[in-house]
């Protein structure tokens, strides 16, 4: 689906130049779950900025089903979502968790003559909360988010992704499990585990344990593969 | 008698004054408060609104709703400039704001000079005003009440705040309040953020300009300078408004147990106030801030005391209590109690 060639990346600060990734391939296919590991400064995340749009790298090519997109950033919102280390990152402080799990059903196209919480909206959201055994997030459904852990945060973040229509095409997971405690980072192995029978995942842990479900593992160090991500 | 009268008086002229300012009130819950702009580009809007209307109405003799409609768009051209500064050449939000209004500054010069003054032309309250003077009439003269009118703007605010309210309630206002707070989750949801401020900040003009063509028209003139610290009154009522409303659920009580003032314990339950109470207490806020410069007139406290007290007022308002009340507790509390 996806399709790195040659991709390197490097950064220059203070006169040092950094390189993160260096010359770099892989092809990630439909329904993959990869597991990417290394130690820190291994580019790990520079890789999932580069897929994402986020950096240009400075050689290379990105391609998505054929199509270069190495230089369309904008393109790849449709497509690709992400889960941010910080469960802060991407959401917010002040609207309660109905609305944000609501928000996460709209299609592309919002109207201004749709409601944005209905019946078949709220009835989804209590049912994907039971679904993942979230019994506690339900009675508390009506609060903001601020009012929640970042654990509990990091969970509705996923659950986000779950609830999106047309799903994502590609999740990119940097380090979601970080600073969580063993339950909610179970919940949210599990809840990636189940996204991974819906689309391609590649998160990025450098935890040594494998993610349940986890297809194909890539490690990483100074920029490279040391693993042939083909296997 | 004489006190009823003045009491009267003093809470028709604030209903009348804030229901006028009220538009500027609304445009900033869309502005400041749910896209977290705090926009000084009204400052010029305010006055291009009624520059415009007056000019196209007095001058050029087109009918006055079409002049005020035009009056409107010119205050959208205010905000789309705001936002075209702060969108696409990427200026700061403040400087972006203090940029256009001083460029609409100019402009309304060059459009209508220093004064313009409507006349004996009908404007869109003349109705409204021969109206009052006919119920007036029945009334003892010492009475000045605004009945007709305070009903016209009544009007208009509410048909505006229910606007407000409903649209905020649709998936795109939700989307409004998203961008405003954290656009990183509305591109997680594969949507582009710039148009939902780009309409924002045209929206909010468009209101503050709209405010102005009414208040040009209920003061018979529209004038350059009145523009300027708009943004200030828009900011103290609106900040008072939220105050006002959010107090049900801030309240503290104290209690004072043998010469010592102890805090209740429980603790503080801190809500936000929702869309819905947002727009309200923008409108609550504007009459209030008259209300207390009336009130200062005629308790005939010196004409320069007014602000001041008000900027008291938002001080004790805002800051954070605690702190005066632990200076306090350990004021009067024993040597022996003390922890450190």
């Amino acid at each position: 689906m996806i399709e790195l060639i040659n991709v390197s990346k490097s950064f220059c600060t203070n006169g040092y130049s950094i390189v993160a990734l260096d010359n770099i391939s892989v092809k990630i296919e439909d329904n993959d779950y990869v597991q990417v590991r290394g130690p820190n400064g291994s580019g790990k995340t520079t890789l999932l900025n580069v897929i994402s749009g986020a950096e240009i790298p400075d050689k290379g090519k990105v391609f998505f089903e054929g199509k270069e997109i190495t230089y369309l950033q904008e393109y790849r919102r449709n497509f690709i979502s992400r889960i941010f280390q910080d469960s802060r990152y991407a959401s917010c402080d002040h609207i309660s968790i109905l609305h944000t799990l609501c928000l996460a059903q709209f299609d592309q196209r919002p109207s201004f003559w749709r409601k944005a919480i209905n019946d078949n909206r709220r009835e989804m959201v209590f049912s994907v909360l039971k679904n993942a055994c979230l019994n506690s997030l339900i009675d508390r459904i009506n609060e903001p988010l601020e009012n929640l852990s970042g654990g509990e945060r990091q969970v509705i973040n996923v659950l986000f992704l779950n609830l999106r229509r047309p799903m994502p095409r590609l999740i990119l997971a940097d380090e979601p499990t970080n600073h969580l405690d063993p339950e909610n980072a179970n919940h949210v192995r599990n809840l990636l585990s189940n996204l991974s029978n819906y689309c391609s995942i590649i998160l990025v842990s450098h935890e040594k344990e494998i993610a349940p479900g986890v297809k194909k593992i890539i490690t990483m160090e100074k920029g490279r593969f040391i693993n042939d991500p083909s296997d | 008698m004489e006190i009823i009268v003045s009491i009267l008086n003093l809470i028709d002229n604030s209903i009348y004054e804030g229901l006028s300012y009220s538009l500027i009130c609304l445009s900033m819950v869309l502005s400041y408060r749910l896209l977290n702009f705090p926009d000084i580009t009204m400052e010029g809007s305010f006055v291009t609104g009624a520059a415009v209307t007056a000019v196209l109405s007095i001058k050029a003799g087109i009918p006055i709703l079409l002049a005020s409609f035009l009056g409107v768009l010119a205050g959208a051209v205010a905000g789309l400039f705001t936002a075209f500064l702060h969108i696409i050449l990427r200026i700061d939000k403040l400087l972006s704001g203090v940029l256009s209004s001083f460029c609409f500054y100019s402009l309304n010069l060059i459009i209508m000079g220093g004064f313009i003054a409507y006349g004996k032309l009908t404007t869109l309250l003349t109705p409204f005003e021969n109206a009052d003077k006919i119920i007036m009439a029945s009334l003892p003269s010492i009475l000045n009440l605004h009945i007709t009118r305070i009903f016209f703007m009544g009007i208009i605010t509410l048909f505006m705040k229910l606007l407000i309210d409903i649209g905020l309630r649709t998936e795109k206002g939700l989307i409004y309040s998203v961008v405003g707070e954290n656009e990183k989750l509305a591109v997680q949801c594969g949507i582009n953020p710039i148009g939902y401020k780009f309409f924002g900040l045209i929206f909010s003009n468009m209101l503050v300009s709209s405010a102005g063509i009414l208040i040009s028209m209920k003061e018979g003139s529209a004038n350059a300078t009145r523009g300027i610290g708009i943004i200030i009154f828009a900011l103290t009522s609106y900040v008072i408004g939220e105050h006002l409303m959010g107090k049900r659920s801030n309240r503290r009580t104290y209690k004072i147990i043998s010469h010592k003032w102890q805090r209740k314990t429980t603790k503080k339950i801190k809500r936000k106030l929702n869309r819905v109470e947002l727009t309200t207490a923008a409108i609550i806020g504007g009459i209030f801030y008259f209300l207390m410069i009336q009130l200062g007139y005629i308790v005939r406290i010196r004409p320069e005391l007014p602000k001041l007290l008000m900027g008291l007022y938002i001080i004790i308002a805002i800051s954070d209590r605690n702190t005066i009340i632990k200076v306090l507790s350990d004021i009067f509390r024993n040597k022996n109690d003390r922890t450190y």
